[in-house]
């Protein structure tokens, strides 16, 4: 009988061992606000780790991990586990950024072989193993791994160590060279900070200015470089102990936190991501204007983005890559959406989309339905402030939804927006060469037609009253050469960097800016024929708020990175060497969520992982 | 000054025609006239494109008002060199084309002018051009290569660039007063009155291998 039972005890055993066992996604911490988890990392065997660590998501790890120890090694060398989950993290609130991968582990002295940078610390209570490197920590918990980095932001740090200038600089015993208090410094540190009020950004120029004023240079005195990088030191290390107890010790992963989470993971796509917007506010897009404008009233609405996360699924076929992607938000934030986004298509906005256009996009929304709700909601919140600056502003805007014409405002400006990128036009320049005398080599300059490659763009807004357009316009034509009617359209010469035309067009729905001369010269009413075809109408109709499409091989290496802010040149720089197409689309809004998909079918020779984690690494920059 | 070099940087890596032109006179007595040129006229849509970006490869775009403020702080350099006159600076922003002129007295100041506008222009770094003197004349001959381009990094010029490039053209001139007796570099020209020769080769070629450039003019003595 005992027997009986051991026979069936052990598989019992097993099967808990193989279910319940410890995976890489419980490293994850739960200050996590960006989550990818890659599911199927058998297609990641045969990465290089020196190609790996070359994505921007491994950035803030890569230091110790690109050397010589990586050399050719691939994944598979480093004796990861290709059965478990790889998950990439980052998070940030005011204090700490947070960046590192957890991942399985199928042989430990392999993994150390490409780790060979990590040294033995400690076995922490619950039998976890730390290891240390410069900046890097290490934790082996059962079959899994995590890699973690955390310090302090960048303003946070300057904000410190300049509050304590303020106070102690001049007393001249605060920091002897013999200092390695780093926690006592810490608490200090806070104490002393908490008193000083807000103040501005602190730049770096006003540091340096400081560091002169106040003599860095002094005897058995620290720099202010040195004190903080004593400082990081010192909050790496506390941060670093706080996140192990919490993660390791007391098993608070974002995973046990975060049920919104844990349905992501069980997901069976080939990697799914999770980013929680309500603790990455900063990053918002969606209330621009109130974080532009009214700073302090934008921190008090941020209860609305409470239940702000988006969450995606990406699916990998032989050659496409394909994100589901669900936006989620409260219900006020929802009824705001549903009437910005879900609007008819503009028709005039199709016809000047011509089919063969290297790249576009469509905005279809109606910001005169949005703003009426977004005035119902949110000044009801802001209400409740007493503050003298919220009071001033809430007055404004009142007086100005009172004394605005808001159908004429609305209508001429109405928000929907569209964009073609048409590839390259060469252009006729002037440019200046010499005339060379044969007799003695004297010269003179003439002036004569250089061709010179421009991008060409055509941009459409929405406007019932393009007729004010044409009132500025004919106005400022009497003041300068340089604008000019034409039949049908107008020219504003050299206005694209001081040497080509941009041409206005006004129809009765679309205001229309290009540089595009063959849209001028035989298509000022519309590409007709020529335009988007009526099957990708279909299904631009079909898409909600936005919807673009992009032709990589003809755009990527064309398109105006002018036009471009830093993270996105970035992500167009890194998807420079593929081809295919990327289309992105989306459903019509709803009140707690809008769902989003974005197809890549590549055609490059480079492997499916490549494009797998090229996609995974735009991603990743977009949402940091 | 790194914005400065970022933009000549820059300019040189996006241009697809760019035209320098160095125009030195020698004197007998040792004295001359030095001008040098640099022609972006028929790239200036991808400069104005590029003044309008902040950064470029992650490196900062200085504004117009920047770029005129450093050309100017290198004239200020130059007219306090020794044996340098009529320092004159000709900016036209509208097409791109900086003029510099200067009368030395002798090379040895026109070498150290140079070298000083070239440490000005922050280009220490990675090679020591202290004992680069790139021209010589003692009044019959002239031993000359063409000012250090080093400086200005452009090797750092990506490879996709480097086809633009090729359409690029340096000029270099060198007049005496007396007739040309004899000239060194086979792909140089004499003009019809023997007393200027020129140098013309691609910018490409030029940055690749600043040699090409190198010359020996002898000139015949002057009637007493």
């Amino acid at each position: 009988m005992f027997i009986l039972k051991k026979v069936f005890f052990l598989p019992f055993l097993l099967f808990n061992q193989i279910i319940l066992a410890q995976q890489s996604e419980a490293l994850i911490p739960r200050d996590a606000s960006t989550v990818f988890s890659i599911n199927n990392i058998n297609l990641l065997q045969k990465i290089s780790i020196d190609e790996l660590v070359e994505y921007d998501f491994m950035e803030e790890l890569h230091q110790e991990l690109f050397d010589g120890s990586t050399a050719g090694k691939t994944l598979k060398d480093a004796g990861l586990d290709f059965d478990q989950r790889l998950n990439i993290f980052y998070g940030k609130d005011n204090v700490y950024e947070l960046t590192g991968f957890s991942f399985g582990i199928k042989n430990k002295d392999e993994l150390f072989q490409v780790f060979d940078d990590f040294e033995y610390s400690e076995t922490l209570k619950n039998g976890a193993e730390r290891y240390n490197s410069l900046f890097n920590t290490l934790i082996i918990k059962g079959n899994s791994g995590v890699l973690l980095r955390i310090q302090p932001t960048d303003d946070y740090l300057i904000k410190i160590t300049d509050s304590l200038n303020y106070y102690e600089w001049d007393e001249t015993t605060y920091y002897p060279d013999q200092f390695s208090g780093e926690f006592e410094l810490e608490e200090a540190i806070i104490e002393e900070v908490e008193p000083i009020e807000e103040e501005e950004d602190s730049a770096l120029n006003d540091v340096y200015e400081y560091i002169e004023r106040t003599g860095y240079g002094k005897e058995n005195e620290k720099t202010y470089w040195e004190i903080r990088d004593s400082i990081q030191v010192s909050m790496q290390t506390k941060g670093m102990v706080a996140l192990i107890d919490d993660l390791i010790i007391n098993e608070n992963s974002l995973q046990t936190v975060d049920k919104r989470f844990e349905a992501q993971l069980e997901k069976d796509s080939e990697g799914i991501f999770f980013i929680d917007n309500s603790r990455n506010f900063s990053n918002q897009g969606g209330l621009w204007y109130f974080q532009t404008m009214y700073p302090i009233m934008n921190e008090d609405l941020k209860d609305l983005y409470a239940q702000n996360y988006m969450v995606g699924d990406l699916h990998l076929d032989s050659n496409q890559v394909h994100f589901d992607l669900k936006a989620n938000y409260g219900e006020e934030l929802g009824s705001i959406y549903a009437e910005m986004n879900n609007n008819p298509l503009n028709k005039d906005f199709a016809k000047y989309i011509p089919k063969d256009a290297a790249a576009y996009f469509i905005y279809n929304v109606d910001l005169r339905k949005a703003y009426e709700t977004a005035y119902d909601i949110l000044l009801p919140m802001l209400k409740d402030k007493k503050d003298n600056k919220m009071v001033m502003n809430l007055l404004a805007i009142q007086l100005l939804d009172k004394l605005v014409d808001k159908k004429a405002f609305f209508g001429a400006y109405k928000g929907g927006i569209f964009g073609t990128f048409n590839g390259i036009q060469t252009i006729l320049t002037k440019k200046i060469e010499y005339n060379w005398n044969d007799e003695n080599f004297e010269y003179t300059e003439i002036e004569t037609e250089s061709e010179e490659d421009i991008p060409v763009f055509t941009l459409g807004f929405a406007s019932e009253r393009t007729d004010l357009c044409e009132l500025v316009l004919t106005d400022l034509s009497r003041l300068t050469s340089r604008i000019e009617k034409k039949e049908g359209y107008w020219i504003i010469k050299d206005a694209i960097f001081d040497a080509a035309p941009l041409y206005v067009v006004c129809t009765d729905q679309v205001l229309l800016l290009t540089n595009d001369t063959y849209l001028i010269d035989q298509h000022i009413d519309g590409y007709g024929r020529e335009a988007i075809s009526k099957k990708d109408l279909k299904r631009i109709k079909k898409s909600g708020v936005l919807y673009a499409n992009m032709d990589l091989d003809r755009s990527i290496n064309q398109f105006p990175q002018a036009f471009l802010d830093e993270r996105q040149k970035k992500v167009l720089n890194d998807l420079k060497n593929n081809s295919g197409c990327i289309e992105l689309s989306s459903k019509y809004s709803e009140l707690t969520k809008t769902d989003y998909s974005l197809r890549y079918n590549f055609e490059s020779s480079s492997s499916q992982a490549t494009q797998f984690l090229d996609m995974i690494n735009a991603m990743f920059i977009l949402s940091k | 000054m790194k914005n400065f070099i970022v933009f000549t940087f820059l300019c040189f890596t996006l241009s697809s025609c760019i035209e320098i032109l160095d125009d030195v006179t020698f004197n007998t007595d040792g004295s001359g006239e030095f001008k040098y040129t640099i022609n972006l006229s028929s790239s200036k849509l991808k400069i104005n494109s590029i003044l309008a970006l902040d950064s470029l490869d992650g490196k900062k775009v200085p504004s117009k008002l920047e770029l005129q403020e450093k050309v100017s702080d290198l004239v200020g350099v130059l007219n306090c060199q020794e044996g340098i006159r009529e320092v004159l600076l000709e900016e036209n922003y509208d097409n791109y084309i900086f003029k510099v002129s200067l009368h030395f007295d002798n090379v040895v100041s026109l070498l150290a002018a140079v070298k000083e506008i070239m440490g000005e222009a922050g280009n220490t770094a990675e090679e020591d051009t202290s004992n680069y003197d790139w021209v010589s004349w003692d009044g019959l001959t002239l031993i000359r290569q063409i000012p250090d381009l080093s400086s200005f990094k452009f090797r750092l010029v990506k490879k996709e660039d480097q086809e633009l490039m090729r359409s690029g053209v340096y000029t270099s001139i060198s007049r005496f007063d007396s007739p040309v007796h004899q000239i060194e570099n086979p792909s140089a020209i004499l003009s019809k009155n023997n007393k200027a020769v020129m140098l013309r080769s691609s910018l490409f070629d030029v940055f690749g291998n600043p040699s090409i450039m190198d010359n020996t003019i002898s000139v015949k003595p002057a009637d007493n």
